[in-house]
């Protein structure tokens, strides 16, 4: 044990007080030279470390050969652990469902400001015991404010979330089983072996392929239907003389898309200041306005300008604001990254000729930031524009509009035409956009 | 209180009193130092990487906070300025880095004019704004490095040596009373680092501006500096003209913590 007998040489030196040099990694400067009795009180030394990680991940591997030498205890224990789970998920094992009846419910703004609470102490806490400092500092103080006024805005029901209850009758054992088998691989996949986080990820496509109604026979219907034919025969040809009436809803599409677009390049550009780490004010904004674009983020466009509809009505308002907020959450986050991305070194110039925040963000952050922002934002265009096709399904006006009217009577003739103009005008698009982006780089 | 931006030049610039700066992670960067700085001296820092060169620099306008003792910057006590009055002493100060740091996408005239934005509203520093004025004055400072010919080209097209110097005209543009620069030749050829050392020096003679600047190359050094400052592990070790540095003096600065290793100037 090489590394038992450094540990032993590294006491030893310490008792005879020699000065053991390390530098700290991430920190400004280097500590050159430290007092021994400082060195065990502080952190990890190097050869500890290294002890620590020879002790948990087995010898090296042996890097001359292709493969190094093959661990057979690990690879053991990785084949039973991946085919248990087969057995039991294919149910060649069968174990009966278990009969179980519970029930749980519980109070929801009770639990979210418990949540709450936890999660902030979760993130504040284990920080500041390692820097005191931090406990007194502006921002720890305004973070705890923050967290408990919302625990508390939960705690009161000022908005009455009501009471979540589930029921569980039964619990199909052999899955649950065959979960718990995959446990050792996914050990062994947080030790960094490759063999192990391939196994997961078969298991994870298989799981994703195994839906009823997906398999061979859908792709054999998809070459042998007589209907699906039959339709595409009803398609050709297509009905030219309704061209006319397709141009104005086409161009309502696009105007769809750049009203959208504007709407969210101008709420995101601030948004995304507050949103980025190297811009926000403050850690809690930074992480409030995250926390809006995400959930805004997860509601499809189409769904937005549906809740939309009570508010301004159906047409197509409702449907260049649902675009439009799902333009918002997406290029926040998209315009922040990039914000977050720029070189420091010139910030820090700014800030040494005086420049306050406002001004280091519009000198240093958003010049070099601009590339990204201006082609992210044509992006969003581009996509805008096709996706309000489908939000038009719902409000009045747009191809998406005249689409699904004609769909839903069956006049193909017609469909054909909408088609063919809608994939004219999206590759136009693209290719405007391609060009403007190539101008901007 | 006394204006920061006084034109008013006292003779003794800058007067630095047990200057301490210890890091959150509890490492002392800097201990005991006490200095002046006069105007129209080029004063050379010399010391080993680590040594606390860039942190005292940093210390001095203002970037990094100090732990203790006190700087006087034109007659203003730095240590108990508020933030907005930091900006406004900190825009009068010229610093100077070894990587340039000019912002690559904007033209060299833009750059230099971002020297004059701590004299600008918000509104026209948002909008870009720039009066005749301090149009007048950036382009006054491109010429004085000679770099007036490559004003409208982008700054990362650029040589490394045009770079700095463009980093010298836009601290140049904050019509400065002191110029920091940390080791503004570290990535220059031996020509270059010949002729940015001297623009700062003429600079520092001709317009009255007290340069401090902290350089590995001992030969530069002497052959700039009107005064050196050695500094090891945070400490002042030497400070005095140039003739009275020693080969003891540099043993000390230069004396590695290994004390089985010899510094080149132990033989």
């Amino acid at each position: 044990m090489i590394s038992l007998n450094s540990l032993r040489r590294r006491t030893e030196r310490l008792a005879l007080g020699q000065n053991i040099r390390f530098a700290r990694k991430g920190s400004i400067v280097s500590i050159e030279e430290k007092d021994p009795l400082q060195l065990i009180a502080g952190k990890r030394t190097e050869q500890e470390a290294t002890f620590i990680s020879t002790v948990h991940q087995g010898p090296e591997r042996e890097l001359a050969r292709p493969f190094g030498i093959p661990d057979w205890k690990k690879l053991g224990i990785l084949l039973l652990s991946s085919i248990t789970p087969i057995l039991f998920f294919t149910h060649n094992i069968n174990l009966d469902k278990l009969i179980l009846n519970w029930k749980i419910s519980f109070d929801v703004n009770l639990v979210t400001s418990l949540i709450i609470i936890v999660l902030g102490v979760v993130a504040i806490v284990p920080k500041a015991l390692k820097n005191p400092m931090l406990w007194l500092s502006q921002k720890t103080i305004t973070s705890l404010v923050v967290l408990l006024l919302l625990a508390a805005f939960f705690l009161f029901k000022v908005l009455n979330l009501g009471t979540f209850s589930y029921s569980l009758d039964k619990l199909d054992l052999s899955s649950g089983i065959g979960l718990l088998c995959l446990g050792p691989v996914v050990f062994l996949a947080f030790r960094k072996s490759v063999a192990a986080v391939a196994v997961l990820v078969a298991f994870f496509l298989w799981w994703g392929f195994s839906i009823r109604g997906f398999g061979t026979e859908t792709v054999v219907d998809l070459f042998t239907s007589e209907n699906g034919a039959r339709l595409l025969r009803n398609l050709t040809p297509p009905r030219w003389e309704y061209f006319t009436r397709v141009i104005d809803p086409m161009l309502l599409t696009v105007q769809t898309a750049i009203t959208s677009t504007v709407i969210g390049v101008i709420i995101a550009l601030p948004l995304s200041i507050l949103a980025a780490r190297n811009t926000t004010p403050h850690p809690v904004i930074y992480n409030v306005v995250r926390f809006l674009i995400n959930t805004i983020r997860a509601v499809p466009a189409l769904i937005w300008a549906l809740l939309l509809i009570p508010f301004v009505g159906l047409g197509p308002g409702a449907g260049i604001l649902g675009l439009g907020l799902h333009s918002v959450s997406v290029l926040t986050k998209l315009f922040a990254e990039s914000f977050e991305s720029v070189k420091p070194q010139p910030l820090e110039a700014l800030n040494a000729v005086g420049a306050n925040g406002l001004k280091t963000f519009r000198w240093g952050v958003f010049p070099q930031a601009f590339p990204l922002v201006a082609s992210y934002s044509i992006f969003n265009w581009e996509s805008n524009g096709r996706d309000s096709t489908v939000v038009a399904f719902v409000g009045g006006g747009g191809v998406g509009f005249l689409l699904q009217q004609n769909l839903s009577v069956l006049d193909y003739t017609n469909v054909a035409v909408l088609l063919i103009v809608l994939i004219i005008t999206v590759a136009i698009m693209d290719r405007f956009s391609d060009f403007i982006r190539s101008r901007i780089i | 209180m006394q204006n920061p931006n006084s034109n008013e030049t006292s003779p003794v610039l800058v007067e630095i009193k047990d200057l301490r700066k210890v890091y959150p992670n509890g490492y002392e960067a800097l201990s005991n130092i006490s200095f002046t700085l006069k105007s129209g001296e080029f004063v050379c820092i010399i010391g080993r990487s680590g040594a606390g060169k860039s942190t005292l620099l940093r210390c001095i306008n203002g970037l990094i906070p100090l732990s203790g003792g006190s700087l006087r910057v034109n007659g203003t006590e730095f240590t108990t300025l508020s933030d907005q009055e930091k900006l406004l002493l900190r825009r009068r100060i010229g610093f100077i880095f070894q990587e340039f740091n000019l912002v690559d996408r904007l033209t060299v005239l833009r750059n230099v004019l971002i020297g004059r934005i701590g004299y600008k509203n918000d509104l026209s520093a948002m909008l870009g704004y720039f009066s005749q004025e301090d149009r007048e004055k950036a382009l006054w400072s491109l010429k004085r490095v000679n770099m007036l010919h490559r004003a409208k080209s982008r700054a990362d097209r650029l040589s490394g040596g045009e770079k700095q110097r463009v980093a010298i005209a836009r601290a140049l543009a904050q019509e400065p009373f002191l110029i920091l620069a940390d080791e503004p030749v570290a990535s220059l050829d031996p020509e270059l680092t010949w002729e940015v050392m001297n623009d700062l020096q003429t600079i520092a003679r001709e317009e009255n501006v007290p340069t401090l600047v902290n350089i590995h190359d001992l030969e530069t050094a002497r052959h700039f500096a009107d005064r050196i400052i050695g500094i090891a592990k945070g400490r002042i070790l030497f400070d005095g003209p140039v003739r009275d540095l020693t080969s003891d003096h540099l043993r000390e600065i230069y004396r590695s913590n290994d004390l089985q290793k010899k510094s080149r100037y132990e033989i």
